[in-house]
């Protein structure tokens, strides 16, 4: 097992890259940008990161203001081909302007894309959203019937999403299949990668959970660390198999691991190419990014004065360098993780590197 | 040093992904784009959590606003009747409760039919019953 420890030349890659971040950062160019377009939700998971459900009290963003942002601060600012756009909720299904959305966007020339439960993606459905310039789509996908449908509190979930998965596999837009790893999970990894491979699922991406929203009052979701080193080392090793295209999620620095289970060495994106729109109006890194780090609202401020002048704490981590962190040896690689690890006070939550024990 | 040099000394160092930083250049038809903002070193392809891969298809292209309204009409269209499907699939597929057991709408007659075979039942276990009294 790989473990914390870096060879010299795992040392070296990362000190590259350190420098390619720092320009990344010095140049902050908007790459990603999620429209939290809803926070109505079919589901009502164990492990949301938000507590959707389906009668929330927030309304859904006029789909006339969320566009009045890209043409009036975003298009003008950026090349539309060099960002991709994606739609992000609660389920996204759930906002019958969706088509509209995407045909907006598209028309403005930005890709876009969606994340989904596959719950009420009918081909019917499916078809309108290629029409309108659907490219990328991510569709939630957990574990075997049981599980899934335990996690998902419903028992068609595991059913739909499969569902969803055969038909958008058949259209040729890039896509995959997102597994949030939970205890039980662990140990049937290499049966689920057969089921997911047998499927002809060609690209599949996992993560874990972290201590947020429903998840963080439900301790039965989380991986010990000896679970966690389980799936670093099953990732690791069905990446060299190469039968299927794997992935770990962005989330945390990964000591041996880096580069082994992801394409790309770690970074937090949040803030520095990433942005979102929150359903409110609220201006943000990632989505999953508490709302403490909130750095304005698109009916208050201007959003491209907000990318371009405010995210101080997104680009320059050095605040981060305290508690835990202030004498980890790998604080240079990490810069104190993800920014949705940490919490209310600003404090980190989860530390994948310390996971690796 | 510039990006491009660490992207190659990662690439010696045998991380050919790594960086994942991706060259363009500006194609004849790029060059008809809404506006000119330069962009020849894309940054690292990073996966987000709750992102999607990068497509690496077509790229959208603008079109007219008429030609687009009317595409849109035709897409609510095609939605509204996504929706009559899953509402329809929804009614013949049952509704999930929270232990995961399904139960199915049934038809009036049906539900009279079960009612009836339910009387029938007590009245025969009430009898059952009372001779067992005896």
């Amino acid at each position: 097992m790989k473990g914390k420890r870096l060879g010299l030349r795992k040392h070296l890659g990362l000190k590259l890259f350190k420098g390619i971040r720092e320009q990344v950062v010095e140049r902050h160019a908007l790459r990603t940008l999620f429209f939290e377009c809803t926070l109505r939700c079919n589901l009502s998971c164990r492990h949301c990161g938000s507590d959707c459900r389906t009668d929330v009290a927030e309304q859904d963003m006029p789909l006339e203001d969320f566009l009045s942002v890209l043409d009036n601060e975003i298009t003008p600012n950026v090349n539309p081909r060099d960002v991709l756009i994606i739609f992000s909720g609660g389920e996204v299904l759930m906002r019958r302007d969706l088509e509209e959305a995407g045909r907006e966007v598209s028309r403005r020339g930005y890709r876009w894309g969606m994340v989904t439960n596959g719950m009420a993606l009918t081909p019917a459905r499916f078809n309108a959203l290629i029409d309108a310039g659907l490219s990328s789509v991510s569709v939630s996908f957990d574990g075997f019937k049981e599980i899934h449908n335990n996690i998902r509190q419903n028992a068609l979930s595991y059913d739909r999403a499969l569902a969803a998965l055969r038909l958008i596999s058949k259209s040729g837009i890039a896509y995959d299949a997102i597994t949030c790893v939970t205890p039980e999970m662990v140990d049937r990894l290499e049966e689920w990668k057969e089921l997911l491979i047998a499927e002809g699922i060609k690209s599949w991406r996992i993560f874990s959970i972290f201590p947020a929203g429903r998840a963080k009052r439900d301790d039965t979701l989380h991986l010990s660390t000896e679970q966690f080193r389980k799936v670093m080392e099953f990732i690791r090793l069905t990446r060299r198999e190469g039968r299927i295209k794997l992935n770990y999620a962005c989330e945390g620095f990964l000591g041996g691991y880096e580069s082994e289970v992801r394409d790309h060495f770690y970074m937090c994106a949040a803030g520095v190419n990433v942005a979102s729109i929150r359903v409110n109006g609220d201006i943000s890194g990632c989505t999953s990014v508490r709302g403490n780090f909130t750095q304005g609202n698109i009916y208050k401020d201007s959003f491209w004065d907000v990318w371009q002048n405010r995210f101080e704490k997104f680009r320059n981590r050095e605040w981060a360098h305290r508690d835990e962190c202030a004498e980890c040896k790998v604080w240079e690689f990490c810069e104190g993780g993800g920014m949705h690890l940490r919490d209310d006070e600003e404090r980190l939550m989860y530390c994948h590197y310390n996971m690796l024990k | 040093m510039n990006i491009k040099w660490k992207v190659a000394l990662l690439t010696l160092l045998g991380f050919s992904t790594a960086g994942c930083c991706t060259t363009k250049k500006a194609s004849k038809a790029e060059t008809s784009e809404p506006n000119n903002i330069e962009s020849e070193i894309d940054d690292p392809r990073i996966m987000l959590m709750y992102g999607v891969p990068f497509p690496d298809g077509e790229v959208a292209r603008p079109i007219d606003p008429e030609q687009a309204k009317e595409e849109i009409e035709a897409l609510k269209r095609e939605a509204e009747k996504g929706a009559e499907q899953e509402a329809s699939a929804a009614e013949n597929e049952g509704v999930p409760f929270e232990d995961g057991s399904i139960v199915k709408p049934i038809s009036e007659e049906e539900a009279k039919k079960l009612i009836e075979e339910l009387k029938q039942g007590n009245e025969e276990a009430a009898q059952q019953a009372a001779q067992e009294n005896q």
